[in-house]
């Protein structure tokens, strides 16, 4: 258990690097739409808010890719099993999710606090995403975050275990899978469901539930890769 | 003396490609054990092995009495310094040494703080912003102060001076007399190393060619120079390991089974020298390729 932590604590070292990049891009992001909030006339200002905080998920998700090309060798160089670092990994991508979502969560109370930063900006929890209960607006916010960072561990390890051919193999084959399944939903006249599927499940399982399952199953998957991936 | 690893039976096979064949070796307690070789011999495949990096095909690999794969009661004694040691981007010298305190519980952070000084390496510098030689030397400083009783160092000094390989070597025999231990040093420098080696093992095309300790080692083979008559009748009946003739003038590595050969060669009207562990090493794995060569 002591060397999970370390091999947890690992992702957190150097911090200000570690932990702080994702927040400049996610601030830097705030900053354009508020000048472009500020900018614009009242009525043009988009109610539904904007999806700049998308930038932070994919900036996580870089991040934890990294941490297998990166992080990963590194660990095995200083005695870690794979698993060990493994689960290290997951548990520093948990901490952050829960972390990062207080901190989005606070972000969102101020946010709704000062109308928007008296803006009627809507960035930190844009449109459906603001649940308005904290507690499970913590969630909301950490799930797909966890889901973005297992993703991250998920192509890292297809890069680091198969390299350059691994990713394009991976990238045809979920082109092809994408291309079938709108094919053979067009085929069915299927799109008012698919539609309606989207409108009628609540957030809270688009949100929490969802990534959550699918976070589980690419985690699982992505150990599966690592466990014969040499350092 | 007990065994800190072994090996048995070891074969690794890639694809279309057998890096190491059937190797069953055993690096001893306590010892310092040079693993030597020509590029592509299979040093670095079996370090990874031994380190729990790799698995093997078929065979048995054993450190400290388990399988060292993915098995953290045995890695936490391990320590494994490579040249081609990645880093993350972002690790400054002081983010990896504090990484390796976090783990190896034999870890000495005074030999860690004398080291980098002496090597005067930049605590704060990111390691990816380090020349080839100063980020050798991180790998060194990890592999001393973490005291892991099994320590394996490849090819650990690409790129450093020879005044730091100096220091390198220093601190090795004072640390090592102070607190012994198990360690595997892969290098081609034989020469600069030859002296610190208790151990042999010189592996060619992923097969054992010799398994000695060194000492008997230095006594074994002989090199002769004389009038190639001369030479040719002395190695009669000898292995010859490598020959080289100018003209009627020939110098040759001939495996010997003691002091009484040296006089023979002396009565031969040749002239004996001791040879080298890098002569030593070069002779045989010359004659390998020889050999394989001949069975093509």
């Amino acid at each position: 258990m002591n060397r999970t932590l370390v091999a947890a604590r690992l992702h957190a070292v150097h911090a200000l690097i570690a932990l702080g990049i994702p927040w400049v891009v996610v601030g830097s992001s705030f900053a354009i739409n508020l000048v472009v909030w500020a900018a614009l006339p009242a009525d043009a200002r988009d109610e539904g808010g904007t999806g700049g905080i998308i930038s932070l998920y994919v900036t996580v998700a870089i991040v934890f890719l990294q941490a297998v090309t990166q992080l990963f060798p590194m660990a095995l160089g200083l005695s870690l099993s794979r698993r060990t670092f493994y689960l290290g990994t997951l548990l520093a991508a948990a901490v952050q999710s829960l972390g990062y979502g207080v901190l989005l969560t606070l972000l969102t109370l101020v946010e709704n606090g000062t109308g928007g930063w008296g803006l009627g900006l809507s960035f930190w929890a844009p449109g459906p995403v603001d649940v308005g209960n904290p507690a499970l607006q913590v969630l909301v916010f950490a799930a797909p975050m966890f889901l973005a960072a297992s993703l991250g561990v998920g192509l890292g390890v297809v890069l680091k275990r198969w390299g350059q051919i691994g990713m394009w193999t991976l990238g045809i084959v979920l082109l092809l899978a994408g291309g079938a399944a709108v094919a053979l939903i067009t085929w069915r006249g299927g799109w008012p469901a698919v539609g309606s599927f989207f409108l009628d499940t609540s957030v809270v399982a688009l949100l929490l539930v969802g990534p959550a399952v699918v976070a589980l199953l690419v985690a699982g998957a992505s150990f599966l890769g690592l466990r014969r991936a040499v350092p | 003396m007990t065994a800190a690893a072994t090996l048995d039976d070891v074969t690794m096979r890639f694809r279309g490609q057998t890096a190491v064949d059937g190797v069953t070796a055993t690096l001893q307690e306590d010892c310092i054990t040079g693993l030597l070789g020509r590029n592509g011999a299979g040093k670095t495949t079996l370090m990874q092995l031994l380190t729990g990096h790799r698995v093997p095909t078929s065979g048995r690999v054993r450190v400290f009495g388990a399988d060292p794969y993915e098995n953290d009661a045995a890695l936490s004694r391990i320590c494994f310094v490579k040249e081609s040691q990645r880093y993350p981007d972002h690790f400054r010298v002081c983010d990896v040494l504090s990484s390796a305190a976090m783990l190896f519980p034999g870890w000495d952070d005074d030999v860690a703080r004398d080291l980098v000084a002496e090597f005067d390496l930049p605590r704060r510098r990111a390691v990816k912003k380090l020349s080839r030689g100063m980020t050798s030397m991180v790998g060194i400083v990890v592999g001393l102060a973490s005291r892991a009783p099994l320590t394996f160092f490849d090819e650990p000094y690409l790129g450093l001076d020879a005044v730091a390989r100096q220091q390198f070597y220093d601190r090795l025999i004072a640390d090592y007399a102070e607190q012994p231990r198990t360690i595997v040093l892969s290098t081609h420098l034989i020469e600069e190393i030859g002296d610190l080696l208790e151990h042999v093992l010189l592996i060619d095309h992923g097969r054992v060619l010799l398994d000695e300790d060194a000492e008997t080692l230095r006594g074994r083979a002989l090199t002769v120079s004389g009038p190639t008559a001369a030479v040719a009748g002395f190695t009669a009946g000898r292995r010859v390991l490598h020959s080289d003739g100018i003209g009627a003038f020939t110098r040759a590595v001939v495996e010997v089974a003691g002091p009484a050969d040296h006089a023979a060669a002396a009565s031969a009207g040749l002239t004996p020298e001791p040879t080298s562990l890098q002569q030593l090493v070069v002779a045989m794995s010359r004659t390998t390729d020889t050999l394989q060569e001949v069975s093509r």
